[in-house]
């Protein structure tokens, strides 16, 4: 670890420097943004049917594919994101905190791609609102993706309010030294502020981060989300129990990833390794790779459930999936990178940031790849193969492929423009490295007693 | 006769299955999941909130406007751009603003 000392100069520099760097980034964004808005806007235009989704049977193929894929993906991302802030509160894993408000961002971003998906998916997105909130009554009793949208609603404000309700302590303190052209926006931020709430405000996060670990791994990813395809009887490849915990293992994965990368970027931009060190890097590749072994368990259940004497529809389904070249590929590289997580762990010298870049990577490769094949291939083999005549293939289109582009752009936009606004690294974390945050233990939730 | 048929009230004789039991009409099967399995760790926080201590009720109405204003912003946002897509791809806003049916 690096001898210097955190300051609130260094929390403070990405919001007071602006480099070329910075507007390279940033114009490469928004062209990525605004490529995918056009190609959405054809696609409004001419109806989904561009992609080729929409039409299952006559035309073979699929009508689920990498929107759906990807707004698995992007919520998986999102999920670690709070998930790591609130472990951080909760199960005082300090080691943590400095990453713990771009974790928090994360799952901003990761939730407003997904929810973009929703809409790029939907043959009528003029109705999402008006369809959903109008017919709630209805809906709620009989779609899961009404399910979705209640609880992803839930989860971003749970989210936003969490980010909300943490950043007044910051922008407060570090009033004199933000940028006065954002004014309003800090007065906004801390509407209503006295040094008094500090205190209930800590418990009422804390609290926050009790509902959000309980709602959003048990009963977002691990619940509404993989619901979405684990109660359908007529699709092999995705009913069953195992879908829970399968997702949830793969948000994990994914979400150590994102934040890994995000770390190392920001790290790197702005000379933090005093604040975001190598021990932060160590430590969430080994979580990741626990999640990564969770995941493969629970591929080896699935296909054993399949191919060993599996009820017919399920074997074929399962042998589809592991005959499939791009299954393959993933597992090769998901496992792959198991395989050096557990070396670095023998032997710490094989660690470095570039490696554990290079794994976020692929890790996030890996985990996008199954999810688009497994959405995919619940349409290519239900148990009732009316189209077995029609056999279509699948092959995500050039404005599927933008939309990940775009979606990408969108976060990264979202992270270019807080980053100038407010502090990425909470005060408490640089209070709590330099060792004199008075604001401690008893701002958590009472230990209980046995 | 068929007076008379129709006067037996329907609980008697008809056999009661409902092809839909259990998916429409509300309350059912997923007002029950959504509200009643899913929100409870939401209404245990709102609750701890206000319960809990050192508890403030302004500070705890705060949070709760948070909960209120971005579920609002989101979802007014959100119909926002609804409209204008149905205004430029689609030839008027989305039902039941403008008429019922395709346009």
């Amino acid at each position: 670890m690096s001898t210097k000392e955190p300051t609130e100069a260094d929390i403070l520099r990405p919001i007071n420097t602006l480099t070329k760097k910075y507007f390279i980034l940033y114009g490469a964004a928004t062209l990525g943004l605004v490529a995918f808005l056009v190609a959405w806007a054809y696609q409004l235009q001419q109806g989904l049917i561009v992609t080729g989704l929409g039409d299952w049977g006559s035309g073979g193929g699929s009508t689920w594919g990498l929107y759906i894929g990807a707004f698995i993906w992007w919520v998986g991302v999102a999920h670690g994101g709070i998930i790591l802030s609130a472990a951080v509160r909760l199960l005082n894993m300090d080691r943590y905190m400095p990453v713990a408000r771009l974790a928090e961002m994360t799952t901003i971003g990761g939730l407003s791609a997904a929810g973009f998906y929703i809409l790029v998916h939907m043959g009528r997105p003029d109705r999402m609102v008006t369809s959903v909130i109008g017919h709630y009554h209805i809906t709620v009793n009989n779609s899961p993706l009404v399910w979705d949208v209640t609880v992803i609603t839930a989860y971003f404000v749970l989210s936003a309010t969490y980010l909300g309700l943490t950043l007044r302590y910051d922008v407060n303190r570090l009033r004199d030294d933000l940028p006065d052209k954002f004014e309003p926006v800090y007065k906004i931020l801390t509407i209503g502020y006295s040094k008094k709430e500090d205190k209930v405000i800590d418990r009422m996060v804390w609290w926050l981060a009790a509902a959000v670990i309980i709602m959003a791994p048990l009963l977002l990813h691990g619940g509404v989300i993989p619901w979405l395809f684990a109660l359908l009887p007529a699709m092999p490849g995705w009913t069953g129990a195992i879908q829970g915990p399968m997702f949830l293992s793969i948000a994990l994965m994914s979400a150590i990833s994102g934040i890994m990368i995000i770390s190392y970027a920001f790290r790197r931009a702005y000379d933090w390794d005093h604040i975001i060190t190598d021990d932060i890097f160590r430590g969430l590749l080994l979580w990741l790779g626990f999640f990564t072994l969770l995941f493969l368990w629970f591929q080896l259940q699935t296909i054993i459930n399949g191919v060993f004497l599996g009820p017919t529809n399920k074997a074929v389904a399962i042998e589809a999936k592991i005959g499939h070249p791009v299954y393959q590929v993933a597992m090769t590289m998901i496992f792959g990178t198991l395989v050096y997580i557990f070396l670095q762990g023998i032997r710490p010298a094989l660690f470095s940031k570039k490696r554990a870049l290079l794994a976020s990577c692929i890790i996030l490769a890996g985990t996008l790849t199954e999810k688009i094949l497994f959405v995919v291939e619940g349409f290519l083999h239900p148990t009732f193969d009316i189209y077995a005549n029609t056999p279509g293939t699948y092959f995500p289109s050039l404005i599927e492929w933008l939309s990940l582009v775009g979606t990408t752009a969108l976060v990264a936009l979202l992270f270019l423009n807080l980053s100038k606004l407010v502090p990425v690294v909470e005060l408490h974390a640089v209070e709590h490295l330099r060792g004199d945050h008075a604001h401690d233990d008893d701002a958590t939730e009472p230990e209980v007693e046995a | 006769m068929n007076a008379a048929l129709t006067a037996i009230p329907s609980e008697l004789l008809y056999h009661g299955y409902d092809g839909t039991a259990g998916f429409t009409g509300f309350a059912n099967e997923g007002t029950w999941i959504i509200f009643a399995v899913i929100l409870v760790p939401v209404y245990i926080m709102l609750a701890a909130w206000f319960l809990g201590e050192p508890r403030d009720t302004k500070t705890g109405l705060l949070g709760v406007s948070y909960l209120v204003g971005l579920t609002t912003s989101m979802w007014v946002g959100m119909f926002v751009l609804t409209v204008l897509i149905g205004i430029v791809f689609y030839g008027g806003p989305p039902e039941p603003i403008s008429g019922v049916g395709p346009p």
